[in-house]
C-alpha cells in the first residue's frame, strides 16, 4: 500500500501538464552575451555555476527530496538552445508532437523563440552538421545510418557512486587543489590539465552552493511551516542539503539526497539524459543495514525509495522531432541495477534488493530502468521475486546475464573485478561503473538498407541515389554466397563511412561540448587531469545500434531456400518482386514467406544467417578503433527506430511490405516465429550472443494466462535460465493479450497505468502514438498450450 | 506418422515439454479437440481466413472440387480424392497437408532442441495423439533415444492398443496419463466408437511395470459427467497401485474450428464447457473414495491444481 504522500507525487509527476522552463535558456543565453577571453571550457564551467546560482528552486510540500529540474513546478522540460540545433530547426513541433505532450507558459514561446533566433547557426548541434560530408548526407537521408550524439556530448555518464556515497564532493574538490598545487606546465598542452582540474572545482563547488540554497529554502519553509511532523522534515531536508553533496552522507535518505542532486546536476549541465544510477542495492546496503539496526522499519526505507523514482520518473529529455518518433514515450533510460554477483563473485542480492522489489509490486513507474542481474548461484526467492514482479508490474525489471555481460566486459579490457561491478547504460549495454566512457548511440545502423542497395547493385531504390558501391550485379548471383559476399563488401563501405563520422562527432564533444560534472566522478577523469571526451577514462568503446536484423536474416533464407535451392524463382524475378512491392503477387509474397524458414524458429538453415549477421557487421567495425582508441561493438536493439527506418524501406525478400516496420531489436519478425518462446530462446543462441559485446535485446510477449500462478513463474524462470545457459544476454517481458491493450488504445482514460516495455525502457502505454500502440500489439504473443 | 509437433507446453507433464501428436486414433471420441488425429492417413486441412484468392488450387484440381464462396477458396470433400496438389500450390498455407511420415531421428532432432529447457523444469517428451500405443514399433524405437540421452518420456494415451505389441515401449517411459471416458462399456461405445474392456485391461497391464500413472477424464455434459461415471472411475482407480492422481479435465470447444477445417460435421455443437460448480463437486465426490487411500482427484483452474477436500 502507497502512502497518501506518494501517492499524491505520483499523482503530480503523473498528470502535470509538461511545460518548457526556460531558466537554462534565457541565463545561459545571458551568461554567453558577455564578452570573455576565458578558455571554453572553463567557460562552460562558469556558465554553468552562473546558471545552478540564479534558477529559480522550490521545494514540493510533499518531497523529502530536495531537488527538481524545474523552477516553480513538475514537470519541467529544460532545453538547451547553445547545444541543440533542432531546437531551432524544429521549434515549432515542440508543443504539438504526436508522442511528447508538452505545453508553454504563457509568453514563453515567443521569449524562447528569440532566444533560439540568437543562436542560429552557432550552436553545437551546427558545428556537428559540418561534419557529415555530402556523400554521408546521402546516407543519412536514406537511414543506411544516423548521425547520433550529434545534438549533445556523451549521452551515458556512469559516476563512481559506490566511491562517491562514501566520500562527499569535498575530497573531490581537495584532490584537484592538491594535484594543481603540485602541477608544473613544462609543455603548452599541460595546460590541459590545469583547465581540466579548475573546471571540475568550479563546477563541484557550484552544485553544493546549489544545495544550500535548497538548505536555505527548506530552513525558510520549517519557520513558516506551522505543522510539527512536516517542520521537522524541513529541517532535516534543510540539514541533508547542507551535507550532501559536500560531505559523505551519514543516513539512506542523505546517501539519496547525494545521489539525486549528482544526477540532476548532470541533466541540468547539458542535454542528454541516459545517465547510470548504479547498483543501488550495493552501495545503499551499508546506510540500509546501519539503519535497519537501529529500528527502521521497510516501510520507512519504500516511502523513500518510491520518491526517488519518482523524481527519476518526473525528468525529461526532449529529444529532436524525428528522435521523438523514434524513442515515443520520453525514455530517459536511466538504469538501476540490482542483484548480480560482489567483486569475489559471489551473490550480491541482500534484503535492500528484496524491500526495492517489493516497492515495485506498489508503485509503478515508466522510469528508472530497473534491471536484475541473474548468475548461477542468485539466491533463488529474490530472482524469483524479480520474475513475479516483472510479470505483474509493467516488465520492469529486464533480466541480464552476468557470465554474459562479465564476458564482454572481459573482451573489452577490463579485469575481472572490475567486470563484476557491471551496470547498463543507454539501452542495454553493460559497462563497468564508475570506471566507463560509454558512448551509446554514436549512431544506428541498419543492414536491411544496406542489402536493399546491394540487390540494387549500389544503387538506394528508394532515393534513386547512388549511395554504395557497385557490388555486382545481383541478377548474376548464382549462389548466396555471392549475396554475402557482396553484401559484405557494400557494408564494409558504408561502415567506413559511418566510423568516420562517429570519430568527427566525438572530437567534436572534446573540443567544444565537454561534461565536467560527469568528468568528476569517472574514474581516470581526475587522476590524469583530462575531461571524459579528452580521453580522461580508462576505457571506452562506442556501441553501435543495429536495427532488424530479423529482416535480413530471413531475406537471406528466403534468398537461399527459394532462389538457389528450390529455384521458385529467379533473382531477378525476386527484385522485382520487391521493386513493385508484391503489386498483384500477394501468392509469391506468400511463397516467400511460408516457403523458407524464418529466424526465431530453432530452425538452422535460417539462424545460421543470424550468426554470419552479427559476426560480420563486428568484424567489418572493428576494423577500426573510435576517437578514444575504444572499440566499436555490436549492439543489436531499435528502440522504435524499426518503424522510423521501415518507413523509409521499400518491400523486402522476407515478405515484409514496403514502408512498413522493421522487426525489433533482436525479435523474429512479428507473427513469424510459431515454435513458441523455447524456439526463440534457441534461435538467439545459435547466433552466438558472445559477439555482440553490447548485447541482444531480446523482447517476448506472455499471455497472461499462460503464466499465471506460481506455476507461470516456473515457466518464465525455466525460459530465463535457459536463455541465459546459452549465453542470453538480455530479456525483457510483456505480460498482455492483446484485448488488453485494444480495449487501452479506445478508452485511454481507464487503462492510465499500463506499463509496456518497448525497447529497453518501458513507457505507459497510453502515452505512445497509435502507431507504436500497434507495433507493440503486433509482437507475437507466447502462448503454449 | 506425426502431425504435429508442440514445443514448450505446460500441460502434459511436469515441467516443460515437447508433446508429439502421433497421427491416427482407434478412438473417435464425439468431443475430439484434435478431428486431424484421427485417420492414419494424411489429410488436407483448410484455413479460409488465409485465402488469398489466387486461385491457385483451383486451377491444379483434377477433380474440380475447389470452387469459390465468400470469397475463399473451398473444397468439397465428396469430391476430393486427396492427391494434395492444392497444398503443393498454396503457398497462402490456407490448404494444408497434415501428417507427415518422420523417421525417428529427425523426431528425436526436434525432441532433442529443447533438452536444455527440461533439465532445468523437469520437463521432456510428452508422446500424445492421436494414439500413440498404436504405432508401437516407432514409439519404442523413439521413447529410447530419448531415454538414452536422458530426456524425460510421458506418454498420453487413450489406453486403446495391443498390450503385446505396446509392451515393449513401457521400459522407456516414465509416466502416463491415460484417459477414462466411461465405466459403462455400452455407453463407452456410444460416445467414442469402441468398448471399454481393452482399455481397462491395458491399464491394469500397464500398472504392472510400476510406471506412475494419472488417469484422466474429459468432463464432457451430457455424455459422461454424471456423479455415478466418476465415482465409477474413482472406485477404478482405487485400486491401482501406481495411479496416484485423477484429473478431471473440463470441456471445451477450441477444436471446433478443426472440423470446419477438415470438412467434417461437429456433433456437440450445444454443448457449453461445465460450469466451476459443477467440476468442484465432481472432484470433490472422487475424493471421498481416493483420498482415504492416499490418492487425490483435481482439475486445473489458472495454472493452478484445484483439489477440492472431500
Amino acid at each position: 500500500m502507497l502512502t497518501e504522500r506518494i501517492a499524491r507525487l505520483n499523482d503530480k509527476v503523473r498528470n502535470t501538464q509538461s511545460y518548457v522552463d526556460l531558466d537554462r535558456a534565457r541565463l545561459i543565453t545571458e551568461f554567453y552575451s558577455q564578452p570573455s577571453m576565458d578558455n571554453y571550457i572553463l567557460r562552460r564551467a562558469k556558465a554553468f555555476r552562473y546558471f545552478l546560482e540564479n534558477k529559480k528552486i522550490f521545494i514540493d510540500e510533499d518531497s523529502q527530496i530536495a531537488g527538481h529540474l524545474g523552477g516553480e513546478r513538475f514537470r519541467a522540460v529544460v532545453v538547451h538552445p547553445d547545444v541543440t540545433k533542432w531546437l531551432y530547426d524544429d521549434f515549432e513541433t515542440l508543443d504539438k508532437r504526436p508522442g511528447d505532450n508538452i505545453k508553454f507558459l504563457p509568453g514563453d514561446k515567443e521569449e524562447l523563440r528569440k532566444i533560439v533566433e540568437k543562436w542560429k547557426g552557432n550552436t553545437f548541434g551546427d558545428f556537428a552538421a559540418g561534419l557529415v560530408d555530402d556523400d554521408m548526407k546521402g546516407m543519412l537521408d536514406a537511414a543506411v545510418f544516423t548521425h547520433g550524439v550529434s545534438n549533445q556530448s556523451t549521452m551515458n555518464h556512469s559516476p563512481d557512486y559506490d566511491s562517491l556515497v562514501k566520500r562527499g564532493y569535498r575530497y573531490y574538490i581537495d584532490e584537484c587543489k592538491r594535484r594543481l598545487s603540485e602541477h608544473v606546465v613544462s609543455d603548452v598542452y599541460d595546460m590541459e590539465q590545469r583547465i581540466a582540474w579548475q573546471s571540475m572545482i568550479i563546477v563541484m563547488e557550484a552544485i553544493i552552493h546549489f544545495a544550500n540554497r535548497y538548505a536555505d529554502l527548506a530552513e525558510k519553509l520549517a519557520l513558516e511551516c506551522t505543522e510539527e511532523k512536516r517542520k521537522a522534515e524541513l529541517l532535516t531536508m534543510a540539514d541533508n542539503c547542507k551535507t550532501v553533496p559536500e560531505f559523505a552522507p551519514k543516513t539512506f535518505l542523505q546517501a539519496t539526497q547525494l545521489v539525486w542532486f549528482n544526477h540532476l546536476a548532470q541533466m541540468l549541465e547539458v542535454a542528454g539524459g541516459d545517465h547510470s544510477l548504479g547498483r543501488y542495492d550495493q552501495y545503499m546496503y551499508p546506510f540500509f543495514e546501519k539503519e535497519v539496526k537501529e529500528g527502521a522499519t521497510e516501510a520507512y526505507f519504500a516511502e523513500i525509495i518510491h520518491e526517488f523514482k519518482l523524481k527519476v520518473a518526473e525528468m525529461w529529455n526532449v529529444r529532436c522531432y524525428n528522435e521523438s518518433l523514434a524513442d515515443p514515450g520520453n525514455p530517459l533510460w536511466m538504469h538501476i541495477m540490482l542483484g548480480g554477483v560482489l567483486e569475489n563473485g559471489k551473490d550480491a542480492c541482500n534484503e535492500l534488493t528484496n524491500v526495492f522489489l517489493r516497492c515495485m509490486r506498489d508503485l509503478q513507474t515508466d522510469e528508472p530502468c530497473i534491471s536484475f542481474r541473474y548468475h548461477r548461484n542468485v539466491n533463488e526467492e529474490t530472482f524469483r521475486l524479480a520474475i513475479e514482479v516483472a510479470r505483474d508490474s509493467g516488465g520492469h525489471p529486464a533480466f541480464y546475464n552476468d557470465h554474459t555481460a562479465i564476458s564482454y566486459l572481459l573482451s573489452l579490457g577490463f579485469t575481472l573485478k572490475e567486470a563484476r561491478n557491471w551496470g547498463i547504460c543507454g539501452c542495454i549495454e553493460p559497462h563497468v561503473l564508475g570506471k566507463t566512457d560509454f558512448q551509446s548511440n554514436p549512431g544506428y545502423f541498419s543492414p536491411i538498407k544496406i542489402l536493399e542497395i546491394v540487390l540494387h547493385n549500389g544503387t538506394d531504390p528508394v532515393t534513386g541515389k547512388q549511395l554504395g558501391i557497385p557490388t555486382g550485379d545481383p541478377k548474376e548471383f548464382k549462389c548466396i554466397e555471392d549475396a554475402m559476399s557482396a553484401y559484405e563488401k557494400e557494408q564494409d563501405f558504408f561502415m567506413e563511412k559511418f566510423t568516420i563520422l562517429v570519430n568527427r562527432t566525438l572530437g567534436a564533444h572534446a573540443f567544444t561540448l565537454p561534461t565536467i560534472t560527469g568528468s568528476c566522478f569517472s574514474v581516470g577523469c581526475m587522476e590524469k587531469g583530462r575531461l571524459l571526451q579528452q580521453k580522461g577514462s580508462n576505457h571506452h568503446y562506442s556501441a553501435v545500434g543495429v536495427s532488424g536484423i530479423a529482416n535480413v536474416i530471413d531475406s537471406f533464407a528466403v534468398m537461399e531456400e527459394c532462389v538457389f535451392n528450390k529455384k521458385y524463382l529467379t533473382m531477378e524475378e525476386l527484385i522485382h518482386l520487391i521493386d513493385t512491392n508484391f503489386e498483384g503477387r500477394e501468392d509469391m509474397r506468400q511463397l516467400l514467406i511460408n516457403r523458407a524458414p524464418k529466424f526465431g524458429n530453432d530452425v538452422k538453415q535460417a539462424d545460421k544467417y543470424s550468426y554470419w549477421l552479427i559476426d560480420s557487421i563486428d568484424t567489418s567495425m572493428k576494423r577500426f578503433k573510435d576517437a578514444h582508441g575504444g572499440d566499436f561493438t555490436v549492439l543489436v536493439a531499435t528502440q522504435a527506430y524499426n518503424v522510423e527506418m521501415g518507413k523509409l524501406t521499400n518491400a523486402t525478400p522476407d515478405g515484409r511490405l514496403a514502408g512498413t516496420p522493421l522487426a525489433d531489436n533482436a525479435s523474429p519478425s512479428p507473427g513469424l516465429d510459431v515454435n513458441g518462446p523455447t524456439a526463440v530462446v534457441n534461435s538467439l543462441a545459435y547466433s552466438d550472443e558472445l559477439v555482440p559485446q553490447s548485447g541482444l535485446l531480446l523482447n517476448q510477449r506472455f499471455d497472461p494466462t499462460v503464466v499465471a500462478g506460481e506455476k507461470g513463474i516456473d515457466i518464465i524462470e525455466t525460459v530465463f535460465r535457459t536463455h541465459f545457459e546459452q549465453d542470453g544476454f538480455h530479456i525483457q517481458i510483456n505480460v498482455l493479450d492483446d484485448e488488453t491493450l485494444r480495449a487501452a488504445q479506445k478508452e485511454p482514460g481507464k487503462y492510465q497505468n499500463i506499463i509496456v516495455r518497448v525497447a529497453g525502457y518501458s513507457a505507459y502505454f497510453v502515452s505512445l502514438s497509435e502507431e507504436i500502440q500497434n507495433n507493440i500489439i503486433e509482437r507475437t504473443v507466447q502462448k503454449s498450450v | 506418422m506425426i502431425f504435429n509437433i508442440q514445443k514448450c507446453s505446460i500441460h502434459d507433464g511436469a515441467g516443460l515439454r515437447t508433446l508429439v501428436f502421433f497421427k491416427g486414433c482407434p478412438l473417435h471420441c464425439l468431443w475430439c479437440a484434435n478431428p486431424e488425429s484421427q485417420s492414419y492417413q494424411p489429410e488436407i486441412m483448410e484455413i479460409p481466413r488465409k485465402c488469398i484468392a489466387c486461385r491457385a488450387c483451383q486451377k491444379v484440381c483434377s477433380e474440380a472440387a475447389i470452387s469459390l464462396q465468400d470469397g475463399e477458396y473451398r473444397i468439397d470433400r465428396s469430391r476430393c480424392k486427396k492427391c494434395f496438389r492444392c497444398t503443393d500450390v498454396c503457398y497462402a498455407m490456407s490448404k494444408e497437408a497434415v501428417g507427415e511420415d518422420m523417421d525417428v531421428d529427425s523426431l528425436f532432432q526436434e525432441i532433442h532442441k529443447d533438452r536444455r529447457f527440461y533439465q532445468q523444469s523437469g520437463g521432456g517428451v510428452t508422446f500424445s495423439g492421436g494414439e500413440p500405443l498404436t504405432q508401437p514399433d516407432f514409439l519404442a524405437e523413439v521413447a529410447k533415444k530419448c531415454r538414452k540421452n536422458r530426456i524425460n518420456t510421458a506418454i498420453e494415451t487413450c489406453g486403446y492398443g495391443n498390450y503385446e505389441a505396446f509392451k515393449k515401449a513401457l521400459p522407456y517411459i516414465d509416466s502416463m496419463f491415460i484417459d477414462m471416458k466411461h465405466m459403462d462399456s455400452k455407453v463407452h461405445t456410444r460416445l467414442t466408437g469402441v468398448g471399454n474392456e481393452v482399455i481397462l485391461d491395458n491399464i491394469r497391464a500397464i500398472s504392472t511395470h510400476g510406471i506412475p500413472i494419472t488417469i484422466r477424464t474429459p468432463v464432457i455434459p451430457g455424455c459422461n459427467d454424471s456423479i455415478d461415471n466418476i465415482e465409477a472411475i474413482a472406485g477404478f482407480i482405487k485400486e491401482l497401485q501406481n495411479v496416484q492422481e485423477y484429473e478431471l479435465l473440463p470441456y471445451h470447444q477450441l477444436g471446433v474450428s478443426k472440423y470446419v477445417s477438415l470438412g467434417v460435421p461437429y456433433q456437440l455443437e450445444d454443448t457449453a464447457p461445465p460450469a466451476d460448480e459443477e467440476m468442484a463437486e465432481l472432484v470433490r465426490r472422487a475424493n471421498r473414495i481416493l483420498q482415504p487411500c492416499g490418492k487425490r482427484c483435481f482439475y486445473t483452474k489458472n495454472n493452478k491444481k484445484e483439489i477440492i477436500e472431500c
